[in-house]
């Protein structure tokens, strides 16, 4: 995951570039990230941080148990739908042959913004998992660091989904 | 309790809540739509979404990711409770930690 992702941009749309590799890391996370969507418990951090309250006033705790009974199973369903998107352009990809083991997914505007939003979700999760702080710093840590594969792959979606919103700046 | 009028009896609430129910029932005051500085969210995703659900110009949207990364929180939009809670479910629906109260 040490490497840059590749993203160009045509008038129409992104094109992203990822090794077969990478492809099946984000296909491992998004199964993942899938479960925890459906697990349906909302005791853990990262759950809490993707589902947090709309009243942060705890004397609005009626108003909050029915906007959560209105809102949850749409939130789960659109991230859901979404990420399904994302898998079938990731199951999609076409291998670029002058490149082996690499494949291209060509995304259009609305396919784009599933990408984008899929991946913050999953930067949420691990980050939260992580604990992440407004100084976090991969190069500070080491190799030698428990979750450091966690904290690289975290790091490199970073990469991906800044490359992804810089691709889709500038409209369409 | 129980009051009288005229021959008949009738059953008065004891409180407002009894009358009305425990949900709100004061008269829809403008809500505000607040968006909190977290350490994951990208600057550059922030504004992304700002543009995408609101439908603020670059610049605008820039403003007020800046303000949340610089004074911890911004309101992005008022309007109606039922209003505000769409707009926090759309923010939550992308990730940002919103949440929604009286305008004071």
């Amino acid at each position: 995951m040490s490497e840059r992702p590749t993203v160009a941009r045509r008038p129409d749309a992104i094109v992203l570039t990822l090794h077969d590799r990478e492809i099946q890391v984000l296909q491992w996370v998004l199964s993942d990230l899938g479960r925890m969507l459906t697990d349906g418990s909302n005791l853990d951090a990262v759950t809490q941080r993707l589902f947090p309250r709309a009243y942060l006033d705890p004397t609005e705790e009626q108003l909050e148990a029915e906007w959560q009974d209105t809102a949850h199973d749409g939130l789960v369903e659109s991230r859901l739908t979404a990420m399904t998107d994302v898998i079938r352009s990731l199951d999609n990809a076409v291998p670029v042959a002058e490149v082996p083991g690499a494949r291209e997914i060509v995304l259009a505007e609305e396919p784009a913004a599933n990408w984008i939003r899929v991946l913050n979700d999953a930067r949420l999760a691990i980050g939260t998992a992580l604990e992440v702080t407004p100084d976090w710093d991969f190069s500070a840590l080491e190799p030698t660091e428990p979750s450091y594969e966690m904290h690289a792959l975290y790091a490199w979606m970073t990469e991906l989904l800044g490359a992804l919103l810089a691709g889709s700046d500038g409209g369409w | 309790m129980v009051a009288e009028i005229g021959t008949e009896q009738i059953v008065v609430p004891d409180t407002v809540e009894e009358l009305f129910g425990t949900t709100d029932a004061r008269p829809d005051v403008p809500w505000v739509v607040l968006v909190w500085d977290d350490p994951i969210n990208l600057m550059d995703y922030v504004t992304y979404v700002f543009q995408k659900l609101f439908g603020y110009s670059k610049a605008k949207a820039r403003q007020l990711m800046l303000q949340v990364h610089n004074e911890g929180k911004a309101v992005v939009a008022n309007g109606t409770r039922e209003h505000c809670e769409v707009d926090v479910a759309r923010l939550h629906a992308h990730g940002l930690w919103a949440t929604m109260q009286h305008d004071t």
